[in-house]
């Protein structure tokens, strides 16, 4: 038996617009919606990070800087005694064996009175924990006044 | 009828709506992302603000006092710990020729005072007061009274040469701002018992060998009754290694009191040891000898150490107690109630088990929800408990589970050990009683799992065990069991293969057995933390240490060093010859050490050798170095000063400097806060 084709194409019709979302239509509403969440969690990680970073970094200089003014305060005989390299320190300047940055000096000799200072503090990732290539270096010449 | 065409079919509301909604979320989750980042921005801009503010302020400061000179400055209040203003002189160059000027005597003229001071207010504000002429013929109590007068008003107006007198405010929202003038002592004052952690007294250059400490009392603050000083540790060589205040003693020279052993029972570190000194005037003092440079661990609790059946554990019986290494062990290492979490249990039926054959599942780390025994050892022994009335065991086993890792009723071969009753097979156990096996040996891996198994006796009045109900395991499984009706016998009881029985069936009640105990393992090991000598090819000395050995037992110590801060490329420890008294070493000439100490008990494994504290040399090289430690604070507690060599430490104007601010940020308010710490020490000379 043959039924109208009218009818039926019009049962389709009806069928067709009651259609709810497809599974497909789902998951690419998901994949869009999730594509939009990593980009805003991404960035907003990013800047805190930046945050985080530049602020060890403006830690790293000013532990670097009380390094020279240290040797400042020194006889300039004993500057040599300032070398040290990869000393762990805390966010105070003080040892710590677990510190999160790590101070190396170095002294070198330009004359019998004039010597050049340099300190470098490395900065500990946040994430891996194992210090990088991020290092805030500040230099001095320092001599005897008095001679 | 009309028919759409589906190729031109637009949008169902239901689309719409949905990519409406979608629409929103995306747009929600971006504004507030963007809102996050504005935050963000805007906290990361404040805290720049303040950094540069705090930098500046710091910055003029340091240029100030490093133009100024040491024997014109005034701090106050003039004898406590804690400054909180300063007073200093400052010169001009009057004739633009890019030199101060100088009197007839060839001295500065000063120009000016700068006192730089707190203003408490809401919010406090660091004040900058300038005396410009300065009036040079003030005396020192006068310029004292002047900047006690300038901290009192806020400025200079009721005070000396007030009619040259001016304040501006450098900065408000002020947090904390304290000065340590050079050559201060260090100040032990504080209202309540505290633990100074981690402070810097100052710097000093060491060379190799042994170099003085001498701590001297220096006076008091106003507000301290007494003068006592308190070390916990200290450290004072390149490496910066910690080393106990009270190992130190005995003393080379002191005036005074013998400093003591003290114990603390209160403060935040109560329960430790530190050194104390209970001096009772101002110069008492007493000497300690440090060499440059060791490694002393005492406490064993550093940051990376490794146990392989050891533990550290607070010794008191040692003199004084102190923190030791030994074996793990010597313990209940599995109970009953631990593997059910039923706290308590319950008694069987009267006679429930009469006649029966009972195993029960001890579950050790590899096990499903296992990981309850806890301890390894060399033999063992089991407790089980009858429950309200008597329980009469006629044999009791005790072997490794078949499989370790699934539940399992079947024991491994050749593993099933009898577990005795002081040399009987059997025992009774009255009701509401419990009973130790004798020691059997058969060790316990607390990786692996066991299987105890008694066979109750078919006498009636002699069948009723205490019952855990097994609640913890998904599996319920709390015992097997062989029914009396079964008529089990010791055959039975010690077979390996349960499962291939028919009669036997599971309970989630685990019967009878309530702990295993067992004596200390035949080994273990304890491998320290690594250690940074700081230096790139230290030549090690010795290595020394203290221990207690029960005869029959030894400590045997590896030593290794490497380039590597995590040992990589280190030598393996099996490769290292082991000693077993102090000697000298040679673990290599790199800048990382580690030691590794490896515990054998006696052949009873009843008691174990113990490690108290070890100590690895080598020289020192000539450095300059921060010295300081952790040093008791209270309200009898006096100010030192310490020389090393006889000298002081070297050590300028300290500065501390926190500064705040509120911002708005993800909905509330937040403080920010910025700090700084720098030392200056003034140049001029006054010439």
């Amino acid at each position: 038996m043959y039924s109208d084709p009218t009818t039926r194409d019009s049962k389709d019709t009806r069928n067709r617009s009651r259609r709810g979302i497809s599974l497909v239509e789902v998951l690419i509403a998901m994949v869009v919606l999730s594509i939009a969440m990593t980009g805003f969690a991404s960035i907003a990680m990013s800047m805190k990070q930046a945050g985080d970073n530049a602020r060890d970094h403006y830690v790293a200089v000013n532990l670097a800087k009380n390094r020279l003014e240290r040797g400042r305060n020194l006889r300039v005989d004993l500057l040599p005694t300032l070398a040290e390299s990869y000393v762990l320190l805390n966010v105070h300047g003080h040892p710590d064996a677990n510190g999160h940055f790590r101070r190396s000096t170095v002294v070198s000799n330009i004359s019998s009175t004039l010597y050049q200072v340099t300190c470098s503090v490395e900065l500990k990732n946040r994430l891996s924990l194992a210090f990088e290539t991020a290092v805030e270096n500040v230099t001095t010449l320092i001599t005897d006044m008095d001679d | 009828m009309y028919i759409t065409d589906p190729k031109k079919q637009a949008f169902t509301l239901v689309e719409i709506v949905v990519a409406a909604m979608i629409l929103m979320i995306t747009v929600s989750m971006a504004m507030m992302g963007l809102k996050f980042m504005m935050s963000e921005i805007n906290q990361g801009d404040h805290q720049n603000e303040l950094d540069v503010e705090i930098q500046i302020a710091m910055e003029r400061i340091i240029r100030d006092l490093r133009l100024s000179t040491l024997e014109k400055i005034y701090v106050y209040p003039a004898n406590a710990g804690t400054h909180t203003a300063i007073s200093f002189p400052m010169a001009r160059d009057d004739d633009g020729d890019g030199a101060i000027e100088l009197d007839g005597d060839n001295m500065i003229i000063w120009d000016q005072t700068l006192v730089y001071h707190v203003w408490e207010g809401s919010p406090h504000q660091l004040r900058l007061t300038t005396f410009d002429p300065r009036n040079n013929s003030l005396n020192e109590t006068e310029r004292q009274e002047q900047i006690d007068s300038v901290v009192q008003y806020g400025s200079g107006l009721y005070t000396h040469n007030r009619s040259n007198v001016s304040t501006r405010v450098v900065f408000e929202n002020l947090f904390n701002w304290s000065i340590e003038p050079e050559g201060s002592s260090y100040d032990g004052y504080a209202s309540t018992l505290e633990r100074d952690i981690n402070t810097i007294l100052g710097a000093a250059v060491l060379s190799n060998g042994l170099h003085t400490f001498e701590f001297r009392v220096a006076g008091t603050n106003d507000a301290s009754t007494g003068y006592k000083i308190g070390i916990d540790n200290l450290f004072a060589s390149p490496s910066y290694s910690t080393r106990e205040g009270e190992a130190q003693l005995p003393v080379t020279a002191k005036s005074g009191p013998d400093p003591v052993v003290q114990y603390m029972t209160a403060g935040s570190w109560s329960g430790n040891y530190q050194l104390q000194f209970n001096a009772t005037a101002e110069d008492q003092f007493f000497t300690l000898s440090l060499e440059n440079d060791r490694w002393e661990e005492t406490n064993f609790r550093s940051t990376g150490e490794q146990h392989e059946d050891t533990e550290v554990l607070f010794d008191p019986t040692l003199s004084p107690s102190d923190f030791i290494v030994q074996l793990e062990g010597m313990q209940t290492n599995w109970s009953a109630s631990l593997q059910t979490s039923a706290t308590n249990g319950i008694s069987s039926s009267v006679n429930e088990v009469m006649g029966c054959a009972v195993r029960v599942l001890l579950r050790g780390e590899e096990m499903d929800e296992g990981s309850i025994i806890t301890t390894s050892g060399s033999k063992c022994r089991v407790n089980l408990r009858a429950g309200a009335a008597p329980l009469l065991i006629q044999h009791a086993f005790i072997a490794e589970a078949a499989d370790h890792v699934s539940p399992t009723m079947d024991t491994a071969a050749s593993t099933t050990t009898r577990l005795t009753f002081s040399g009987n097979d059997s025992v009774g156990i009255l009701g509401g009683n419990d009973v130790w096996s004798d020691y059997a040996n058969f060790p316990i891996d607390k990786e692996k799992s066991y299987l105890v198994s008694y066979l109750v006796a078919p006498v009636a009045g002699g069948g009723t065990v205490w019952q855990w109900n097994e609640t913890a395991s998904v599996n319920g499984i709390g015992s097997f069991v062989i029914p009396a009706t079964s008529a089990p016998a010791e055959a039975d009881t010690v077979s390996s293969t349960w499962s291939a029985r028919a009669d036997v069936f599971t309970t989630n009640m685990l019967n009878g057995i309530q702990y295993l105990f067992t004596t200390y393992p035949t080994n273990g090991v304890y491998t320290s933390a690594i250690f940074d000598t700081t230096m790139t090819a230290p030549n090690y000395l010795t290595i020394d240490w203290s221990e207690n050995l029960p005869i029959g037992s030894d400590i045997r110590i590896r030593t290794r060093s490497s380039t590597n801060e995590y040992m990589i490329g280190a030598s393996s420890w099996s490769s290292i010859t082991p000693i077993t008294a102090p000697a000298t070493i040679n673990p290599g000439d790199y800048r990382y050490v580690q030691f590794q100490a490896q515990l054998t008990p006696p052949s009873s494994t009843l008691y174990s050798p113990k490690l108290q504290d070890i100590t690895v040399r080598w020289e020192g090289e000539e450095r300059l170095v921060d010295i300081g430690g952790t040093f008791t604070k209270g309200p009898d507690y006096g100010r030192f000063d310490l020389l090393v060599d006889g000298e002081p430490l070297i050590q300028g104007i300290v500065i501390d400097l926190e500064i705040y601010d509120y911002i708005r940020i993800h909905g509330g308010s937040n403080r920010i806060t910025s700090a700084l710490n720098s030392e200056i020490t003034p140049r001029n000379t006054g010439r």
